[in-house]
Order: C-alpha cells, then sequence, then structure tokens
C-alpha cells in the first residue's frame, strides 16, 4: 500500500496528496465518500479503526445517511489543522451550525447530533448540543413539546402533578 | 483524485440547495456557482440527489425522535443549559429528558450569568399557596406552589430561601424542589431579647446565612456587629 502510495506521488510529483492514504466511506442510503485520513481521523470511532488496522474496505457508517455525511466531511475538512488559518473565520463558519432557526435547520442538526454521537466528533457533538441548548432557551414545556415533536410519555397523574407543581414551566 | 473532489463537490452543492430551499442563506455558495460544469454524469447525479432530497423533504422527518434521543447525548444537551428554568421545563417535557435533567447535570445553578428571580409579595386572599417570582430573562412573572413559605417572610441567598415565620421558626427552602432545612429557633441563640416587634427585629438582624461545609454547621451573621458570626450546629 504505502510503495504504491510513494510510486503515485513520484509519478505526479504531488508529494503531500499522494503519499496520504484515502479511506472509503460508505453511508446508510449506499453513498461512497473517499476521504484522507488525516482529516477522517478527527473521528474518534474512525481513528480507533485505523489505528487497529481495520480501516482497509469500505468503512460503513451506519444511521448516517449521505446527506449528512456530506456536512461532516465538510466539518472535517475546515476543521482539519492549517484549513482556515484565521480561528475568527472558523468561528464564523461555525456559526451556521450553532442557531436553530426552524424546523429544518432543527432536522439537520439532529441528523448531525446522531452522526457526531455515532462517529465521535467531539468538537461537531459540542457544537450541535450547545446549539439545541441555545434553542431550548426561552421555550416553555408546551413549546418545547411542539418545536421537538415530543409527545409526554407520562401517565395522565403524573402529567397532572407535573403541570400544577410547575406552572409557570408550561405557560408560554 | 479528480473523481473524489467532483463527488464531494456535488454532495456539497446538494446541501447548498437544500439551504436556499429552506429559504436559508447560511450556507455560502458563491464558490459553488463556479464550479458548477456542465458534465454529464455530474448532472444525471445530482438529479438523482435533489430527487432524494424532494422525497426526504416531502416525507415528514422519518426517523427523527427527538424523545428517542441517545441518553448520552440528552445528558451533554443538558449540560449545556444556563438557566434554571430551562432546565426545569426541560425536565417536564417527557421521561427521558427528564432522567437526563438531574441536578448533578445542572452545572451553571451558581455561576454569576443566572439572572436571578425577584420573588414578589403574596397576593391578598390566596388560597393556594401561590407565590409569584418575575423572571428578568424571560420579562414575566411564574408562580410556584410554595407552601412552606406562605405566612413566613423569605430572604435569598443562592437560590435558597430564609423563612422566618411570625412565631420566629427559621428555616432554609429550595423553592424549585421545596427541600427545606429546619434551622434552631430563634430564641436559642444567647442574646435573645423578646421584644414587641420580633419579626422587624429579626430582618434587621440576620444579614447572612451561610453553610460551613466541613464542619456541618450554618453561621449566621449579624447587621451591625461586623465581627459577629455565630455558628449553629446542624446535627
Amino acid at each position: 500500500m504505502s510503495t504504491a502510495a510513494t510510486a503515485d506521488a513520484s509519478s505526479s510529483g504531488d508529494t503531500t496528496e499522494g503519499s496520504v492514504r484515502l479511506l472509503t466511506l460508505q453511508s446508510e442510503d449506499g453513498e461512497v465518500f473517499e476521504v484522507k485520513e488525516t482529516i477522517a481521523t478527527q473521528s474518534v470511532t474512525i481513528k480507533g479503526m485505523v489505528d487497529d488496522d481495520c480501516a482497509t474496505s469500505t468503512i460503513p457508517v451506519c444511521n448516517v445517511t449521505g446527506r449528512t455525511l456530506a456536512m461532516v466531511i465538510e466539518w472535517w475538512n475546515k476543521h482539519e489543522i492549517g484549513a482556515v488559518s484565521n480561528e475568527k473565520e472558523l468561528k464564523e463558519w461555525e456559526s451556521q451550525f450553532d442557531t436553530i432557526d426552524d424546523k429544518s435547520d432543527r432536522d439537520d442538526v439532529y441528523d448531525l447530533l446522531m452522526a457526531a454521537n455515532y462517529l465521535n466528533i467531539p468538537t461537531l457533538l459540542d457544537c450541535c448540543t450547545s446549539a439545541v441548548a441555545e434553542a431550548i432557551k426561552g421555550k416553555s414545556t408546551d413549546e418545547m413539546r411542539e418545536f421537538f415533536d415530543i409527545k409526554s410519555d407520562f401517565d395522565e397523574k403524573e402529567e397532572d402533578a407535573l403541570r400544577k407543581e410547575n406552572q409557570w414551566a408550561f405557560e408560554n | 483524485m479528480l473523481q473524489v473532489t467532483k463527488q464531494m463537490r456535488i454532495a456539497i452543492i446538494g446541501i447548498g440547495r437544500i439551504r436556499i430551499f429552506h429559504q436559508s442563506t447560511k450556507f455560502s455558495s458563491k464558490d459553488f456557482s463556479k464550479k458548477k460544469r456542465a458534465n454529464r454524469s455530474a448532472k444525471l447525479k445530482q438529479c438523482q440527489l435533489d430527487a432524494r432530497i424532494e422525497q426526504q423533504w416531502l416525507s415528514p422527518a422519518i426517523g427523527i425522535n427527538w424523545d428517542q434521543i441517545n441518553g448520552d447525548v440528552l445528558e451533554e444537551i443538558v449540560k449545556r443549559i444556563n438557566l434554571y428554568e430551562n432546565f426545569v421545563t426541560c425536565s417536564c417535557v417527557c421521561t427521558p429528558w427528564r432522567s437526563a435533567a438531574t441536578k448533578e447535570n445542572f452545572n451553571n445553578r451558581f455561576r454569576s450569568n443566572q439572572m436571578p428571580w425577584l420573588m414578589l409579595s403574596p397576593e391578598e386572599g390566596n388560597i393556594d399557596h401561590l407565590r409569584s417570582f418575575y423572571s428578568l430573562s424571560r420579562g414575566k412573572s411564574n408562580q410556584i406552589v410554595l407552601k412552606e413559605a406562605s405566612d413566613h417572610k423569605c430572604f435569598s441567598s443562592k437560590g435558597w430561601l430564609l423563612t422566618i415565620n411570625k412565631k420566629l421558626n427559621i428555616s432554609l427552602l429550595d423553592p424549585f424542589s421545596r427541600f427545606h432545612i429546619e434551622l434552631p429557633h430563634m430564641n436559642t441563640f444567647g442574646d435573645w431579647v423578646d421584644d414587641n416587634e420580633p419579626l422587624r427585629k429579626c430582618a434587621m438582624f440576620i444579614n447572612k446565612c451561610f453553610f460551613i461545609w466541613d464542619s456541618i454547621e450554618i453561621g449566621l451573621c449579624f447587621n451591625g456587629y461586623s465581627r459577629r458570626i455565630r455558628k449553629i450546629s446542624l446535627f
């Protein structure tokens, strides 16, 4: 593998790109992405696979769609050391993920949360969980249930007790 | 290598389109439009992707269950909540959220950025033991059933209420959990003098009440006596 990569590098004259190993990731819906190993190892899960030499064939990324995986790869690209020189620029770019304005943003963040959790990407997980915490801010319990499409699973007695005890939390 | 970049670009264009479709301009598309090529296979792939995205958009969020979210992820979310009132609203949503919103996961309770609630005086003829608190962050008042505080004068420190009734029984009360700690009676203090206006006296008297962790004692600072701190053993 390494000799082939070196040969390829010498023929193309591109030493930086050519010497980097590529990993093949396959999303749940069958979309295939080839990603530089140095980038993909931002995921602790994938890093573990690489360290254990389990990343030689296609890596299936279960429960993550191609659309979400593309977003994750975009995240990795931006967070690669040296990709963005300016810290401020990176924060500005990240700011698109850290607010949830509507339900489509909410669904994107959910997908990213699941992917970040499965692939164990601390930076992305931190960003998405902060976004959800920010979205919760100022919402009453009923508003939260409506926004996140959550049905209360408390039984009638518990629900009544909760409403009575924390009446203010349910008021808009 | 070329094939890889092309594939990546298609995927990223897909995201750009979605954002536009949702009328959000967050995703910068200026680089993408430059790089668009009239490549036939790329177009075909794009069409397939668009169809899939449209299908995803039309079908209501399959597989997205915020109530089934992983417990560890929920805990991470809860740990990032700054305001105690949001923490309480979270805990009332459903059982998984309630189990994540434990006191241990609320790290920010005593942070300085926590906006205090202002406790309002009780309304006349209030039989439900409701007390109103004005939330500065929400700009409205919230009511809490606080039976323990009715007919008591209340003072506060670090989220606790120090309550004193007409019989001069003192206790510490957490208004959210309603957990309360009975403190020794006022007349057990050494320099206790009976007075015609005892309530007024004690309101002037105790300036600050605090826990002394290592000795399981409570310290009471008295107004006007700068060096006087009385320690009362809890057990």
